[in-house]
């Protein structure tokens, strides 16, 4: 079990990394902080919002940002420069392709849900990763799948035989999960990081606790063992024995573990309000506190994933509290969902 | 093996030792300082000084080095005859080991003091301000390198 709190990067400096460190510690000084983040939810309208973040160097390659339409692709640049970053530094190009192959995994879950909700939401479509966003949309919609990889190919032919029929969309990101984080532990653990190992342990964990207990709320807890993931810290076998269990006895299940507070104030507000907001929020900030401990290492890889993941989640609370904005979703309801990784 | 020969490899220890040392701990420094300037340059003159700290140690060692070849008396003027046509080996050995405490001193607080700067400098690219707690605990790692010099001193002008 991964006590975030206690937990220390082991003390093995790499000194392949110290110009990397240099650099993402000057960078780490231009991260949002918690009252940034205040400020920005605390604005009256999202034109403000992006106003702020345009003067704190988000639309710095932009040679002009006229309003929130140019939002998405002003975050877009940032990701890609964060990218960039990682594959300009990483001196193992294993781990630059598995941080770009997740935006190929996030894609294939945006297409394969429009096709399956008959929607269309290629505005949420990210145009970064390792394969073109045509060469996916071709191998979801036509199943074309000449120029993506044979992952992706895998992935599409057992959410199309599997998952095709069910009602519910966030269960394909449980499919499309549960397939990424096996072909990413087959790079990760070959490569003998224990800090990403661990992170991607603790992903896992994390990843099979909101699949079990969205499952279990959904009733579907007959197909739990086809899409659990291995190779987290908590057994499948756990969770397997939770099945038809009381929401008590699931808080009490993890009561003594590191995820005692993500469950117990998950489960809670899922029972309150019918929502999973808490549980993700819980979840994220989970993660961000382990992401932190990198601080802890002078040299290596540590600080420069940290740094990535970090800023993959200030996009993901900067764009919650922009879109929160422009569909004028109230200040609380944001700051919930959204602060909870800034603590 | 002359008495000469010896006290040369003593020269040549207190040298390259510390000067490894030193090479290392400013490589490693003036690489995170390298990274930090990147994004800051205008931080250049804050880490200036944590790069170069580690540094010391390797003229600790070519002090110490010059100090015997002086006593040898293999350059400068000596009045009289010069050590070196008349060192035994015993005095060979004294020179030799008096070369040892900067030369083990410098390579081993050299290369933490490296880790120390580095990570002030690391520290100084998120607080400007700080870099000059930095330097404080960094000349905490100097302290030892100059004990091994001062013995290394007191050892070479002993009465003989």
């Amino acid at each position: 079990m991964i006590e975030v709190s206690r937990y220390r990067p082991a003390f093995k400096p790499d000194l392949r990394y110290a110009y990397a460190t240099g650099r993402i510690r000057a960078l780490e000084s231009r991260q949002l902080r918690r009252q940034d983040i205040e400020r920005l939810i605390e604005v009256r309208h999202p034109e403000e919002a992006v106003r702020i973040l345009t003067e704190g160097g988000y639309g710095g390659e932009l040679p002009r940002l006229e309003g929130w339409s140019d939002f998405e692709y002003m975050l877009e640049i940032q990701q890609r420069s964060v990218i960039d970053l990682l594959s300009e530094l990483s001196k193992d190009t294993s781990i630059s392709d598995l941080f770009l192959e997740r935006y190929d995994f996030y894609n294939l879950k945006v297409l394969l849900k429009a096709k399956y909700s008959h929607q269309d939401l290629d505005h949420l479509l990210i145009g970064i990763g390792r394969t073109s966003i045509d060469l996916l949309k071709k191998a979801v919609m036509e199943s074309d799948y000449r120029g993506v990889s044979g992952a992706i190919k895998d992935i599409i032919g057992w959410v199309d035989t599997v998952w095709e029929g069910m009602l519910d969309p966030q269960l394909i990101d449980v499919a499309v999960d549960n397939r990424m984080y096996d072909r990413f532990l087959s790079i990760v653990v070959p490569f003998g990081n224990r800090f990403l190992h661990d992170w991607l342990r603790l992903e896992i964990d994390l990843a099979n606790l909101r699949t079990f207990l969205r499952l279990k709320w959904l009733g579907l807890e007959d197909i739990m063992d086809q899409v659990l993931v291995k190779g987290g810290t908590i057994e499948e076998l756990k969770f397997l024995s939770l099945r038809g269990e009381s929401w008590e006895r699931v808080i009490e299940a993890f009561r003594k573990t590191g995820y005692a507070d993500v469950v117990a104030e998950g489960v809670g507000h899922l029972l309150d309000a019918s929502s999973f907001s808490r549980l993700e929020s819980l979840s994220d900030g989970l993660i961000i506190s382990f992401l932190r401990r990198a601080k802890l290492q002078p040299f290596g890889i540590e600080p420069l994933i940290a740094y990535v993941l970090l800023r993959e989640y200030e996009f993901k609370a900067v764009r919650a509290i922009v879109v929160g904005k422009m569909n004028g979703v109230a200040d609380d309801l944001i700051r919930e969902r959204v602060v909870n990784g800034y603590v | 093996m002359t008495g000469l020969e010896i006290a040369l490899i003593g020269v040549g220890l207190a040298v390259i030792l510390a000067g490894i040392g030193s090479a290392i701990g400013v490589g490693v420094t003036a690489q995170v300082a390298n990274g930090v300037m990147s994004e800051e340059p205008e931080l250049f003159g804050r880490v200036l000084l944590l790069t170069a700290l580690p540094g010391t140690q390797g003229i600790y060692g070519f002090l110490v080095g010059f100090l015997v070849i002086m006593k040898l008396g293999l350059i400068g003027t000596t009045t009289g005859i010069p050590l070196f046509k008349t060192l035994t080996v015993g005095q060979g050995w004294q020179l030799f080991l008096s070369c040892l405490p900067i030369a083990f001193a410098g390579i081993f607080s050299a290369i933490h003091q490296g880790r120390v700067c580095a990570t002030g400098v690391e520290m100084t690219a998120k607080q400007p301000g700080g870099a000059g707690k930095a330097m404080v605990l960094a000349v905490f790692v100097e302290f030892y390198a100059v004990l091994g010099l001062l013995a290394s001193i007191l050892l070479i002008y002993r009465n003989w």
